[in-house]
Order: C-alpha cells, then sequence, then structure tokens
C-alpha cells in the first residue's frame, strides 16, 4: 500500500521556491495510515534500546526511580507525530526523498538541542543525489494561514533558517555522517556530501503543513513569496499542503496507536 | 598510533577532500597559516597580505570536509584497537587537520551553540594528537570556557552546564585542584537531582516526558563518564577505565540517539573517542606496567603546585607507548625529537626504569649535559621531581677535576647517589678512573648531536666508547634533535644487534608549536627625520615553519632610539646588532624575545637600545628585584645589568657567572623579562621556550657557521607550549640574503662523527698516509688520551697492539668508516696510526698514560708538566699546598701557573684572559684575590680598567671570563693535576692534609678560602654569604670531621630558616635574608616554601 498522490488543489511560485496544496479523501487517508505510516511510526529497535538504557542506568550512582517511571508509562502517540510521518512517507513516495533511519520514535523532536529539521536524508535530481530536509507542522486551526506557520518556530521560520544557517546544514549533514559508515545509504551520503561540499546552497528544502481544514492557497500564498526572495537558485524550496479530511486530525494519534497495538481505528 | 606524515599526505585522495578541490584547499591552508600569523603576531607585525573574500566560508568547508573524513573513522578511534588501523589513521589526521583549520574560526554567541564548539573543537584536538595546541587555545579563549549560570536552568540544561564545565577542567587541566573539583562537581549533580529532576520530569505531554527522561539518562552516563576519566587522570585508577569507559559512553549514545537529542549524540559520540585517547595520554597509562618508583614519579608529577603533568605530548606518548622507550631488551636508546618535544621526562621514565632494573646491584645513572648551564637546569629539574620519591640527585662540578668532596660524593657508602649529572669531560674523568664501585646502569646523554662539533665532538664519542668498554652492562640513552639515520647510532652503542633501538619524530606532522621565520631589514622611513623601520620578509622555503609570502612591516618608525645612518649606511645594511635589539624590542609586547649576537660587546650595546625604547612599566616585577638585589650584593650596586632589568632587559653570555646567566634564564622562563640579548652560545644553552628569536648572524665568534640542527634547535624554542601559537624567528639579512635563505633551507642531515670528519679531511688533502704525523695536533688530543687510557689498563704494548682494533670499534666513526667498503682505507689508516701512537706511548716515562689517565692530561701534557715542575726551583712540600701558603702575596700559584701555561691543553685558554701585561703573575693575582674574596668589581677595577670603558662594564665581562671561563675550569684543572704530578706522596699525608689539597682546585673554582665555603658553593649559596655560612656550619656540626660532605651541607642549608639567613649575609648586602634564600633555592633546585 502506498501513500495516493493527492488531489492538487493549487500550485504555487516557480523554481526555485514553489508551492501546492493536495487534499486527500478518507479512504486514502485509511490506506496510507495503515500501511506505510503505520510502519513509519513502528520503533521495536527503539523500544529494546530503553530497556538497555534503563539497566546500565544504576551504575551512573544518579537515582533511577523518576526515569523508570515515565519510561514505563504506557506510550502515547501525539497527533503530530502522525502528521509527521504522513508528510515523511509522502515526500518519499513522491518526491524521491530518502530519510535514511526509522523516525518511529514518539519521542523525537520534542526539545531536541539540535536546531536542526525534523527529516533529515537525501533527495534526487539529474545530477543525483543532494542533500533533504524537511520540517513538518500539523494544524487542524480554521485560519488561513495557521498560527503555526509563522514565528520563529513557525514552518516559515524553520524553513527560512534552513536556508540561511549554514552551520546548522552542516551539523545535519555530520550527524548523517556518523550513522553513514555501515548503512546501505552510504554511497547517497558521499554524493550529496560532495555536492554539499562543493556548494553548500545545492540542498532541497520541504516544508509540509499537514491541515485537516478546506484547502486554501492562503496557507501558502505569501510565505513561498517571502521565502523565494533572496533564494540562491542552487536551493529548491518546496512548500506543501497536505489537507487530510476534515476533522481527521483530533485523536489521529491515540487510533494509530490502537493500530499498532492490535486494535484497528 | 602516533600521526603520520602519510596519513596526512593519504587525506588528500579522500572522496570529501576531493570534492573541495585541490586550488580551494590550498587556499584554504594558505589562509590558515596567514590568520594564525595575524592573530598572533598581527599586533607587532603589519602583514602584507591579499585579503581574502570569503575566507571564513571557505574555511568552513574544508573543516567540514575533513571533519566528514574523520567521522568515517571515529568509531575506530572509539574501540580498544581498531580492527581497521587505515580508518583508524585517517580519523587522526583528518581531526589533525580540521582542528587546524576549525580553532581559528569564529566561536559561535549563544551559550548553547558555544558550548557545543567548545566540546567539538577539544575532541577534534584530542582525536587529532594536538592537546598541547588545544591548551594554548583554551588560554587564548578563557572567556569563551565559562559554563552559563546554572542556577535558573531546568534540570537538564543545569547537567549539561555542569558537565561542560566538568569537559572544560579535563582539557585544560590546570593543575590537581582543578580536576578533583570534577568529583564535587558530580557529586553535586547527584545531591541536585533529588530536589530538581522531579520538575523536569514531570511537565508536558507525555511523549514530552519520556524524551526528557531518555535525555537525562544519556546525560547521567556522561556523567560518570566524566567522573570516570578525571579519577583515572588523577589517581591512574581504575587499572583499566575503558571498560566503564565504553559502557557510560555507549549507554549514553543510545540514549541521546533514542531522545532525538541529534546534538548530544554526535557530542557523545566525539568525546567517547577523546575520553579514550585521553586515558591513553595519560601517565598512568603509559607507565601501569612499570614498577612502583614510577608509579610515585607519575603521583608526584601529577601533584606538584607548578605546572603539574598528567599527559604526555604525542612524540613522548609514542616513545612510551610504541617504540619500545622502557623495553629493557633495548640497551641503547636514540631518541630524534624535536626541540620543546618533552625529552627530559623521557629520560626521567628511563631512569627510573634503569634504577630499577639495577636495584640490587645499587647501580647508578649518569646524566650528561653539554654545558654548565644545562647541567645546572637538569639538576634542579631532577632534584625537584626525583627527591620526593628517595632518588638522590647530585652533580659534578663543570671544573675538570674531581675534588675532595665530588671523591666523597662518588664513594660514601652511607649516602648514595642515584643519579649523578656532569659535563662530559668530568664523567670521562670518573669512567676512567673508576670512581665509581657500583655498576653504571645508564648513561643519559643531552644534546648527542654534539657528538659531530669541531670543539667537543670527538671527546663526546670517546666518552660514549669508554663506557662501552669500561662498563659492559651500561645502557644508553642518547637525545638529540634533527637527526636523520638515527638508528645508525643506536646499532653502534648497543652491544648486540637487535638491543639498539632509535626512536624518531623528525618526519612526524606534529609540531610543539607553529613558527614564523624570515630576514629583516632596516628600510629608511621618512615619516620622521632620520627615520626607519624595520621590514620582515617571511620565508616559505621550509617545512619546519609556516607558509607565509610577503614583506611586511615589523613595529613603528625607529623602533630603537638609533639614527638611520646606524642601521642603513649609504643603503647597506649596517648595524646588524641594532637591528636585531630593534626586533626583539618591537615584538617584546607578546614575551620574552632573545636577540643573539656574536660577540659580547654587542650583546651589552643591543640591551642598552633595547632599555632604552622600553617604557618603564611599574610595579617591577618581584622577581626582577630579586635579582636585581642579588647582582647588587654579588657584583657591586653600579653593576649595568642591574639598571636593564629596571626595563626588564637581561644579558646572557660567557661573561657572566653560572648563577647570573641562571637567574637570567629564571626570569625568561617566568615570563620577567621582556627582553633577553645574548650569544651564540645559547644555542647550547637554552632549555626554556621564549617568544621570539632573532639572530644578528648564524655565526659564532670565530666565523664558524651553526649547523643546521643548531640553529634549528635554537629555533625550536621559538614559541611557547600553552602561551603563544606562533613563535618568531628572524635573521639579519646584511648583505647575504642569499646564503641566508640557503642555509635556512638546508637540511640538518645525518650525524657525521667528528673523528670520521677529521679523517674525511685528511683524505681530501690526500694526507691519509700521514696521519701518524699529525695525531700530534691537537684536535687529536682527545684521541690520544683514549689511547693511553687503554695503555694505563693494559701496561704492556702487545696486549696493546692486540687491543687495538677492539679499541676502536668502541669509536661510531671507526664502525661506521670500516663497515663501509669506500671508506675503510680511512678506518685502514686510524688503526695504524693508533698502533704507531701506542709504540709512542710505550717509550715514555712509566706511569705516564696512568697520570693522563688520572688527570685527563694527554700523554704529552704530562710529560711538559712533569717537566716544569722538575724546573721549578725548589721542590714543592705539603705546606706548600696549603690553601693560606699557595693564595698568600707571593704564593707558590704563580709558579703552578707558570708550569701551566706549558701544557697544551691549559695554554691556550689560559692565554685567552689576555689583557694588558698578561703573564703568570697576573694570572696567579687574580685567582688570589678572587679565592681571598675580592668582588667581581673589585678585580674587574683592578686587573682590566680601561679608560675608554667609563661605566667598568666591558672591565667586568673581562673579569668574568677570565673567572669563570679560564681560571675556574683550566686553572682549576692544572691546579688538580699539577698536584698529582708533583711527587707529593698523598699516602703519607693525614686525610686533612690529603682533602685540603684536593680541596685547593674547588676553592679556585668557587671563588672561597674554606672547605666548609666550598661546601656551602658547592650546594649552590651565594658567594657573597659562603664564607660566613661555612662558619656557621662548621660552628653547627661542632667541628666534626663528618661535616665534609656535600649532603650533610645541603641538609644544613635546607634546614636554614629566614633568621639564619639574615645572621649570615654581609651587613651591607642588597639582598635580604630572604631574598639570599629564595636565591639559594632558586639555584640549587631545592624548594624554599615554608
Amino acid at each position: 500500500m502506498r501513500v495516493a498522490a493527492g488531489t492538487v488543489c493549487f500550485e504555487l511560485g516557480s523554481p526555485p521556491c514553489t508551492g501546492a496544496g493536495l487534499a486527500f479523501s478518507e479512504s486514502e487517508l485509511s490506506q496510507a495510515l495503515e500501511g506505510p505510516v503505520a510502519a513509519a511510526l513502528s520503533d521495536d529497535e527503539g523500544t529494546a534500546a530503553i530497556a538497555d538504557i534503563l539497566t546500565g542506568l544504576a551504575e551512573t550512582e544518579f537515582e533511577q526511580e523518576g526515569l523508570r517511571r515515565v519510561l514505563s508509562n504506557p506510550e502515547s502517540l501525539d497527533d503530530w507525530r502522525v502528521g509527521e510521518a504522513f508528510a515523511e512517507t509522502y515526500l518519499c513516495e513522491h518526491r524521491t526523498c530518502r530519510f535514511p533511519w526509522p523516525d518511529g520514535r514518539d519521542e523525537r523532536k520534542c526539545g531536541s538541542s539540535l536546531p536542526g529539521a525534523d527529516l533529515v536524508g537525501f533527495g534526487r535530481d539529474s545530477q543525483g543525489h543532494c542533500l533533504a530536509l524537511g520540517e513538518v507542522k500539523t494544524s487542524s486551526e480554521v485560519r488561513y494561514p495557521p498560527r503555526t506557520m509563522s514565528g520563529r518556530h513557525g514552518l516559515h521560520g524553520q524553513i527560512e533558517e534552513l536556508r540561511e544557517c549554514k552551520s546548522a546544514r552542516d551539523r545535519l549533514l555530520k550527524y548523517l555522517g556518523h550513522r553513514a559508515q555501515s548503512s546501505s545509504w552510504r554511497p547517497m551520503f558521499e554524493a550529496a556530501s560532495r555536492r554539499y561540499l562543493r556548494n553548500p546552497s545545492d540542498v532541497q528544502l520541504y516544508g509540509v503543513l499537514i491541515r485537516d481544514v478546506e484547502p486554501n492557497r492562503k496557507d501558502l500564498r505569501v510565505r513561498i513569496e517571502k521565502l523565494s526572495k533572496g533564494c540562491s537558485s542552487n536551493t529548491r524550496i518546496e512548500m506543501l499542503a497536505l489537507y487530510l479530511p476534515q476533522g481527521s486530525i483530533g485523536g489521529i494519534g491515540a487510533g494509530m496507536l490502537s493500530i499498532r497495538q492490535g486494535g484497528g481505528a | 598510533m602516533s600521526l603520520s606524515a602519510d596519513a596526512i599526505e593519504g587525506l588528500k585522495s579522500h572522496w570529501a577532500v576531493e570534492a573541495i578541490g585541490s586550488k580551494a584547499l590550498a587556499q584554504a591552508l594558505q589562509s590558515v597559516s596567514e590568520l594564525l600569523a595575524r592573530r598572533s603576531v598581527g599586533e607587532q607585525i603589519t602583514f602584507s597580505f591579499e585579503e581574502r573574500p570569503d575566507e571564513n566560508s571557505l574555511l568552513e568547508r574544508a573543516s567540514l570536509a575533513y571533519e566528514l573524513a574523520a567521522i568515517e573513522g571515529l568509531d575506530e578511534l572509539s574501540q580498544a584497537s581498531g580492527s581497521d588501523q587505515a580508518l583508524r589513521s585517517q580519523a587522526t589526521a583528518a581531526s589533525f587537520l580540521a582542528f587546524e583549520i576549525r580553532r581559528l574560526l569564529p566561536i559561535p554567541d549563544s551559550a548553547f551553540d558555544r558550548m557545543f564548539f567548545v566540546l567539538q573543537l577539544s575532541a577534534l584536538a584530542y582525536c587529532g594528537d594536538r592537546w598541547s595546541d588545544l591548551r594554548r587555545w583554551y588560554s587564548e579563549n578563557e572567556l569563551h570556557l565559562e559554563d552559563p549560570d546554572p542556577a535558573i536552568a531546568p534540570w537538564d540544561q543545569r547537567l549539561l552546564y555542569r558537565t561542560f564545565d566538568c569537559w572544560v577542567r579535563l582539557f585544560r587541566k590546570q593543575g590537581w585542584d582543578d580536576l578533583d573539583r570534577i568529583r564535587e562537581i558530580i557529586a553535586g549533580l547527584r545531591r541536585d537531582q533529588r530536589v530538581r529532576e522531579a520538575d523536569c520530569l514531570n511537565s508536558g505531554s507525555e511523549a514530552r516526558k519520556r524524551t526528557v527522561a531518555l535525555r537525562l539518562a544519556a546525560q547521567y552516563h556522561w556523567a560518570k563518564a566524566t567522573e570516570v576519566v578525571a579519577e583515572y587522570m588523577l589517581q591512574g585508577r581504575p587499572a583499566s577505565p575503558f571498560g566503564q569507559l565504553d559502557q557510560h559512553f555507549e549507554a549514553g549514545i543510545r540514549a541521546a540517539a533514542a531522545s532525538g537529542d541529534a546534538q548530544l549524540e554526535v557530542i557523545l559520540r566525539w568525546l567517547h573517542a577523546a575520553a579514550r585517547i585521553m586515558v591513553t595520554n595519560s601517565l598512568w597509562w603509559a607507565t601501569r606496567a612499570v614498577n612502583s618508583r614510577t608509579s610515585e614519579f607519575v603521583r608526584s608529577l601529577t601533584r606538584r603546585d607548578h605546572q603539574a603533568m598528567f599527559e604526555l605530548l604525542p612524540p613522548q606518548r609514542a616513545a612510551l607507548l610504541e617504540q619500545g622507550l622502557l623495553d629493557i631488551a633495548k640497551t641503547a636508546i636514540v631518541v630524534e625529537i624535536p626541540t620543546s618535544g618533552g625529552k627530559t621526562l623521557l629520560a626521567q621514565f628511563r631512569t627510573l626504569q634503569a634504577l630499577n632494573q639495577f636495584d640490587a646491584d645499587r647501580g647508578w645513572v649518569a646524566y650528561v649535559a653539554p654545558t654548565r648551564a644545562l647541567a645546572a637546569q637538569i639538576t634542579r629539574r631532577l632534584r625537584k621531581d626525583f627527591e620526593t620519591i628517595g632518588i638522590r640527585v647530585e652533580q659534578l662540578t663543570a671544573a675538570i677535576e674531581v675534588d675532595a668532596f665530588e671523591e666523597e660524593l662518588l664513594t660514601n657508602p652511607h649516602e648514595e647517589f642515584h643519579v649523578l649529572i656532569a659535563t662530559p669531560e668530568k664523567l670521562s674523568l670518573v669512567i676512567r678512573n673508576k670512581k665509581v664501585d657500583r655498576p653504571l646502569a645508564l648513561v643519559v646523554m643531552d644534546e648527542a648531536h654534539n657528538i659531530e662539533s669541531e670543539g667537543r665532538g670527538l671527546r663526546i664519542e670517546l666518552l660514549l666508547a669508554t663506557v662501552k668498554r669500561d662498563c659492559p652492562q651500561a645502557n644508553f640513552l642518547l637525545l638529540m634533535p634533527f637527526v636523520q639515520g638515527a638508528d645508525a647510532v643506536a646499532r653502534w652503542l648497543a652491544q648486540d644487534i637487535d638491543a639498539g633501538q632509535a626512536i624518531s619524530f623528525g618526519t612526524t606532522p606534529w609540531k610543539p608549536n607553529e613558527r614564523i621565520i624570515g630576514l629583516f631589514r632596516a628600510v629608511a622611513d621618512n615619516r620622521q627625520r632620520a627615520g626607519w623601520h624595520l621590514s620582515f620578509e617571511t620565508l616559505t622555503t621550509t617545512g619546519k615553519a609556516l607558509s607565509l609570502e610577503g614583506t611586511h612591516q615589523v613595529g613603528g618608525v625607529k623602533p630603537i632610539n638609533v639614527p638611520k645612518s646606524q642601521v642603513l649606511n649609504k643603503g647597506r645594511q649596517a648595524g646588524l646588532g641594532l637591528q636585531t635589539a630593534a626586533m626583539a624590542t618591537a615584538m617584546s609586547a607578546r614575551g620574552t624575545s632573545i636577540a643573539v649576537a656574536n660577540r659580547i660587546s654587542t650583546v651589552w650595546k643591543m640591551a642598552d637600545k633595547a632599555a632604552d625604547a622600553i617604557e618603564s612599566s611599574k610595579p617591577i616585577p618581584e622577581e626582577i628585584r630579586l635579582v636585581q638585589d642579588f647582582l647588587r650584593t654579588e657584583i657591586g650596586p653600579d653593576f649595568t645589568l642591574v639598571s636593564l632589568l629596571e626595563k626588564r632587559v637581561g644579558v646572557h653570555h660567557a661573561g657572566l657567572s653560572d648563577d647570573v646567566r641562571s637567574l637570567m634564564e629564571w626570569l625568561a622562563e617566568t615570563g620577567s623579562l621582556k627582553v633577553l640579548c645574548a650569544t651564540t652560545t645559547i644555542a647550547q644553552g637554552i632549555n626554556f621556550p621564549v617568544s621570539s628569536i632573532f639572530l644578528q648572524t648564524p655565526k659564532y665568534a670565530y666565523g664558524q657557521e651553526m649547523a643546521p640542527r643548531e640553529f634549528w634547535n635554537l629555533a625550536g624554542r621559538a614559541g611557547r607550549i600553552g602561551h603563544d601559537s606562533v613563535g618568531v624567528i628572524g635573521l639579519a639579512e646584511g648583505q647575504n640574503k642569499e646564503d641566508y635563505v640557503s642555509f635556512i633551507r638546508r637540511n640538518t642531515g645525518v650525524l657525521v662523527s667528528r673523528l670520521e670528519t677529521l679523517l674525511s679531511d685528511l683524505s681530501e688533502q690526500g694526507q691519509l698516509a700521514n696521519l701518524k704525523d699529525v695525531l700530534w695536533k691537537d684536535q687529536w688530543e682527545d684521541f690520544r688520551c683514549y689511547v693511553a687510557h687503554l695503555w694505563a689498563q693494559k701496561k704492556n704494548l702487545d696486549a696493546v697492539l692486540a687491543e687495538s682494533e677492539q679499541l676502536l670499534r668502541q669509536t661510531y666513526g671507526y664502525t661506521t668508516l670500516r663497515n663501509d667498503p669506500a671508506q675503510r682505507p680511512k678506518a685502514d689508516a686510524l688503526l695504524e696510526a693508533t698502533r704507531l701512537y701506542a709504540r709512542t706511548i710505550a717509550e715514555m716515562p712509566d706511569g705516564t698514560a696512568e697520570l693522563a689517565d688520572s688527570t685527563g692530561f694527554s700523554p704529552e701534557g704530562v710529560g711538559k708538566a712533569l717537566a716544569g715542575m722538575r724546573e721549578l726551583e725548589r721542590r714543592l712540600t705539603p705546606q706548600d699546598w696549603a690553601p693560606e701558603s699557595l693564595f698568600r702575596d707571593g704564593g707558590t700559584i704563580a709558579d703552578l701557573f707558570g708550569v701551566m701555561l706549558r701544557v697544551p691543553q691549559l695554554q691556550r685558554p689560559l692565554e685567552e684572559i689576555g689583557g694588558a701585561g698578561f703573564d703568570r703573575t697576573r694570572i696567579s693575582e687574580i685567582t688570589r684575590d678572587w679565592v681571598n674574596g675580592s668582588s667581581l668589581e673589585r678585580i674587574a677595577r683592578e686587573y682590566f680598567s680601561n679608560v675608554s670603558d667609563k661605566d667598568g662594564t666591558a672591565a667586568l665581562t673581562d673579569a668574568c671570563r677570565a673567572i669563570y671561563r679560564t681560571i675556574a675550569t683550566s686553572g682549576t684543572w692544572g691546579i688538580s693535576a699539577l698536584s698529582r704530578l708533583s711527587g707529593l706522596d698523598f699516602d703519607s699525608l693525614s686525610g686533612a692534609q690529603r682533602r685540603r689539597i684536593n680541596a685547593l682546585p674547588a676553592m679556585i673554582y668557587h671563588g672561597v678560602r674554606t672547605e666548609d665555603a666550598v661546601l656551602m658553593r658547592m650546594n649552590s649559596a651565594p658567594r657573597s654569604a659562603a664564607e660566613s655560612l661555612g662558619s656557621l656550619y662548621r660552628e653547627s656540626s661542632g667541628d666534626s670531621e663528618e661535616r665534609f660532605s656535600i649532603g650533610k651541607a645541603r641538609d644544613f642549608l635546607r634546614n636554614l630558616g629566614e633568621g639564619d639567613w639574615d645572621r649570615v649575609r654581609p651587613v651591607q648586602a642588597a639582598l635580604s635574608g630572604m631574598g639570599y634564600r629564595r636565591v639559594w633555592g632558586l639555584l640549587s633546585g631545592e624548594s624554599t616554601e615554608a
């Protein structure tokens, strides 16, 4: 099962900075959630790692009770995590992206000290692989654009930061480097790194807004205009608004959790 | 595994590095050199480099490429023994270069980014084997090392801030307390956890709580790993910390990954590798398998107040861990290590190992230093380091004879020394005459490249050959800089073929510090009347310095106050000494600069001009005040050096006493001097780092050019580990630009024995067949003594002839020549000449060879001295040899100097005293006054004054040279030898009489007239208080004969309080009792802490 391509509601901008609104039906959403999105959210390895981490903790001579209590709480899954997984799988299937390691840990991104990106991996174009970075926001707010688009930590600010801040991109590339050594995607990493080392603007940036309201070009229009100003011609920015059926985001995390635990949506 | 030049070269073909492009990369590396130069000396030198737009962006790209290459191999550095050595080398080399660039990039402003920048840079430094460069970066960027205020930060951030602080401490290692505080910080965090963790864990969504919990888990593991590293660096415990380190770092990395905290994960990966490397760099790790004596030594190094040591420089680590410095199967080790590479520590470890190996036989170690200054420096250092662990260190004076007290020191079974520090000449006498009846365990030869020097090379080579022959169980450790093919020397000294080991770092990319090298010249500058400025052309022709192009202005117009005509004569370069002083003055703002000239008179002139140009800065450091008081007391209140020191300008040359020179070195070492003006001979004596070095010429006083090795040895002192990133070295261009450029380019090459050079010179002149006819010349004197020693042992011509070849085979020169078929004729000629010379000795009066051995004279010198003694008007009696008759007006000393002037080995130096009316009477009068306590100022006035020398500086210089360079060496040697040749029946004398005669040379050497005062001087008490100290010593020991021991005298001095020193100081002395005590502590290496 794949994530559907969605129905194009609007298209905006021109290279290097483009945008589009895509709508998904109920069935397309269910198909995605049960298939690739669920796979992206599953994390057996992460669960095993937590057991390991707790085992060795006693030897640090710090108290362990507090951590044990929190980590043994039943798992929960925030709605925005599902949005993020949806965006990731969409980009992988329809934009030649590859985000290399399982990104299904629920805890990821909360207060991470790395001022980086939600999605870190590779894109592909006529010259081969390059660095691809993505940011995802999920919002049900009936407002165009939603507030989550604005401010320093809003989607627009994040993409602008990735476009402008070379040191942040450098850090993300090095982070990939630490994991590339024995991976299957090492050739992609080397190819992307070569391009990046020659020209640090040679990257693909994706801003994905997950919505469950009526599609509206206002969600992206002004942001795309702003992002295209002063954008290097070597950088490709794509802003996507993915419109899920109305009202489908609230409780989507809990629903996914019961699918994972064998319940059903 | 140490970083290799090949690994650095290999990086050029790494995919990430290739992506940058060779042209851009070359530009980046050029920018690095230029930035480094600008940052370090930009305030003094106006560099003419082109501006490079986008410099930082290029540097960031290049650094990223190297970091990616390093990351590829990082896991190998985080493992016990990496399975992939190539990858490990790649990671080390790439980290080395990434650090090279990243240290110059701007430090981020935000506290968070700044902390990660510092940690990342530090880890790169460790992974790239550059901790000493990192320490320097730390000292230059102290403000950026503070942890943010943790008071109001949430718990996870507080943990981060405090752990950051711990790692800053681990990386900078400012002494025991700095590291010990880590234990307290981590313990404090454990306490804080109880009250602060809950708030942090209980807010936000469940997902957020889990994230925070995992991040805290990572941080707790990190904190624990931090504690493990600190504990190991301090205590060497647990014996193998790697298991714990791996466990906590790996768990921390897993937890950080699970929490999605990529930055934490990345930094833990780097710190894991850095922690492992820090442990393997540590003194504890390198010596873990050695004996308990070594552990005690390491413990004392880590705990000392000043310059505590915890880790080894890369060459030291490689020598100990990779190249078998402590392998007892290696009997001869030659360490070729760059200047400032930390060779003394290596010698200390090898010394302890040898003492341990020979413990049951009470073995001893000889430490040979080429000059008195270096011998004194080494003594101070070894005493400071070794006496706390019960190793007794003694020094023999530089006088050639062994005096009464030294005899006692060498043979006293109750106070056996472990380490004996001596000059080659003195050790030679000790070995030949078997003065110590315990086995010699090890000979450490410092600056062993002197084996090729014209003056003493042959003597040093033959000393080693004698040790090889007479002490077959002895081990060797030779320390030398910049010598290719050191393995040949090791093979020579080793008793069997596999027992020689050369430890060489000549090609390692590691450098103690960066250097800028260039030629300077005066240039007319019309901004002022008769104006001029200095121009410095940086040279790119050598791999030993930063590659910088261009000609740059140094300082402002007229950096010293002399008119243009004195430095530029009709457009030609002139006044090179003045130019040198001007360079040193202009560069002095960044630390001590040394200005080197080849004549003492030039040195004084340079010092005068430098002092004139330097602004007074108050207050004058307390160290300077102390030395000024010492000079006022010991030399005279008007001595020029006192006023020079007011401007923090010092001088260092042969016209000063050892004590004064040692104090000048101490002032330079403590950074109290702005400029030190010195003669070229400082190349042999400088064992302390300075900021910059400028030379008037690379030639010695007699026109002989420094060997490139000597030049680089001196240049290596520019730049201080832990201080300046860049040392500056300049040579006055004069009219010799081309010559000097090629001089600097010249390769240091292999070490060539002086014996070999002498024979090759003869061969080139077609004189090889006439070797026997030139063997009488001065340059062969040491060789003749060497053959005489065999004769003295065998006392039989046939035996000597039979063993001649064996004798020669002990030498490096003969061995080298004999093993090379093309050179074989030279070896054969030497053998033939040796045999002929043995026949000559056979024809000399009986006992000549033995007397040569005991006096150090050549057999011919013995003959001449004996003839001279016979010709004296009357035979000398024991009474004539008593100090009161020898040194009275019209005493026998004048007759003895008359005899000495006939002995070739003594004649030349004695004649050097020169001056008006020079004869034996004058030398004997100077000697008499000196022994009887005349001040140097008075001797200068009396014997050396000159109308043109208004302030008396030249007279004082001449007086010091006459006393310290000639009378104290040749005079004492002569007196000692003549007493043995005088026909006195020593056996019939009482013990006290014998001792008094044997103490005569020491009285001359130290300038005192009683045995008690000699003992005080031997233990570094200032001369002005030596007699009264001696009296106090005699009284306090109840006039007991047992007091005639260097060790007992030292104990007496150790126990003197400030009040005692006050009582013995002359009434008029500028130096206070406390000052005396402090100076004594400095000169003797004894602690004077309360």
